[in-house]
């Protein structure tokens, strides 16, 4: 990094120079580098190696054939279903949500309602189950509440359940809707005011302008918050297998059961159903990607 | 109007289930009572869970924040080509099911060179990767906003050697943002119950792990407590909303994107 022996002559000394900086840069990042590596990727690559090893110790796809099972693939088609159910409920309504953020007269409370949202987003898992438990279980307040009042019972009368899928279906919803508002509020801020008036004068209505400006700027970044809800809910753990105590057929519970149990334990199976889940989940990445470099040209 | 009626909803429905909790807790019959909550005061088991918690949450700030605020200072400075490569690699974590790392981590960690499971260190470990989202876009955007470079530079023509401008110059400016930070990843390991389930289990047990013990052996207590995790929650997003304050704009930080 200091300057070489002048004997070099310029050009090597200068490469030498360049050769030291990069090393120096290089070192800086070695601590983040390592950690990243240690307990990240390769535990990303030990799953993927580790399918491809079957119970035999021989190399193959006996792992997978297995994972084709029915009620693997059930699993697999469970999660998917409710993943994309509560990421388009979650988007259709915390668009709405940020929409009366940004326009609404809370404009000066948007701090605490965007804080208050980072943080319910990450509020999920058991303590989350045990609040729609007490809420909407059996004897829960509202179950009792609506029972008293309108002589109608949520669980004999209406088939609903907090322990089924539906049930889970609300329980996700809690933390979705946060995070899509939190995914919303920038893009809905971003559509700018001169656009509108813009639109104005040259003679559109709410309309046209909706259909022409509005929609097309914003559609990229919902279409991406949207695929982001999608894979936060299929790799949600806590909150499955506390509610439902396994009961509903999804993947992560799937994988929870064959690395936890002692008897069940199948580390083979457990990482060609992760990598199954990493697939789907790539494909969700890949339309978040998309879609965020489409909005990048409006959003500066 | 209308937006005052959806934000009404909004927050009511994100509200609802605590009222829940507190209904299920309270009221003994018809008869009010802190009974369930009292209950925590002479439980040596929940109070040795909750400082493992503490401990691991206070560990997992302190490795993360520096990590990642020296990390990303030194892209911005030094290697601003990496930066899309720190992006992706700091994304990441956000997106990979908490089950698929446990069960790579176990099966990388449970056989020597390095045996890890079942130890605190692993799971802190685990910890800062999942935190990663949270605290590298904090500092990010902190970087980017205070113009970091100029500062640096100004520093630089007065004599400041390189750690003394990140400590004495950046650091500071970028204080909101890491405090906002902090908090969140603070509220997130309190709270995280997958990777310490698969992880450690009883060997280190934290204070989620009991709730869910409570809840099945004793609902009204395991419900009492869970309001802790609540007030938890709600505390950090107070201390978030004063620490973004002084630097308006900065609450973004704690935004994933």
């Amino acid at each position: 990094m200091i300057a070489a022996a002048p004997r070099d002559g310029p050009a090597r000394a200068a490469r030498r120079a360049r050769a030291g900086r990069a090393f120096a840069t290089g070192a800086g990042l070695v601590p983040f580098g390592a950690f990243v590596i240690l307990f990240l990727l390769l535990p990303g690559a030990q799953m993927v190696v580790g399918a491809f090893i079957a119970q035999d110790g021989r190399a193959g796809l006996a792992n997978f054939a297995r994972a084709l099972a029915p009620q693997y693939l059930n699993a697999f088609r469970t999660s998917i279903a409710i993943s994309v159910e509560t990421a388009l409920v979650g988007a259709v309504v915390g668009t709405v949500v940020a929409y009366a953020i940004v326009h609404g007269e809370a404009r000066r409370r948007q701090a605490f309602v965007i804080t208050f949202c980072t943080v319910t987003s990450n509020f999920a898992g058991v303590p989350l189950a045990f609040a729609f438990v007490t809420t909407l279980g059996v004897v829960g307040w509202v179950t009792v509440f609506i029972q008293a009042v309108f002589h109608v019972n949520l669980y004999n009368d209406l088939g609903f359940a907090i322990y089924s899928y539906y049930g889970l279906v609300l329980v996700y919803a809690y933390f979705q809707l946060p995070l899509m508002v939190l995914l919303a509020v920038p893009a809905i801020a971003g559509l700018r005011r001169e656009w509108r008036e813009a639109a104005q004068t040259l003679g559109a209505g709410a309309w046209r302008y909706w259909r022409d400006v509005g929609l097309p700027v914003l559609a990229p970044p919902l279409v991406g918050a949207t695929a982001l809800l999608f894979a936060n809910a299929f790799g949600a753990y806590a909150t499955a297998y506390s509610l439902s105590s396994g009961a509903i057929n999804l993947v992560p519970l799937r994988i929870g059961t064959l690395i936890n149990g002692d008897v069940s334990f199948d580390a083979g199976l457990a990482n060609a159903l992760g990598v199954g889940m990493t697939i789907v989940i790539a494909a969700a990445i890949l339309i978040y990607q998309g879609a965020n470099r489409r909005s990048r040209r409006w959003m500066r | 109007m209308i937006q005052r009626i959806v934000l009404v909803l909004f927050f009511a429905y994100l509200l609802l289930p605590i009222t829940g909790v507190l209904h299920f807790t309270l009221l003994d019959g018809t008869r009010v009572t802190a009974a369930h909550y009292l209950q925590a005061l002479g439980d040596g088991e929940f109070q040795a869970y909750i400082v493992h918690s503490l401990a691991l949450a206070v560990a997992t700030v302190a490795i993360s924040v520096s990590l990642m605020t020296f990390t990303a200072f030194w892209v911005h400075m030094r290697a601003p080509a990496l930066k899309p490569l720190l992006e992706l690699l700091s994304f990441l974590p956000f997106v990979v099911p908490a089950v698929t790392l446990a069960l790579g981590l176990i099966e990388i960690y449970s056989r020597p060179p390095l045996v890890l499971t079942g130890t605190a260190s692993l799971l802190t470990f685990a910890y800062v990767v999942l935190a990663l989202p949270f605290t590298y876009r904090a500092v990010e955007n902190g970087l980017s906003a205070i113009d970091s470079r100029t500062l640096s530079e100004a520093a630089q023509s007065l004599g400041a050697g390189w750690w003394r401008r990140f400590i004495t110059v950046i650091v500071p400016n970028l204080w909101p943002g890491i405090v906002s930070a902090a908090l969140l990843t603070f509220s997130l390991v309190m709270g995280e119950f997958t990777l310490a389930l698969f992880l450690v289990g009883s060997a280190y047990e934290t204070y989620p792990l009991y709730l869910n013990e409570v809840w099945r052996s004793d609902p009204k207590y395991g419900a009492a407590l869970a309001i802790l995790s609540f007030l938890i929650t709600w505390g950090s997003s107070v201390l978030i909303l004063g620490a973004s304050r002084r630097a308006p704009g900065q609450v973004q930080g704690a935004v994933l994107k």
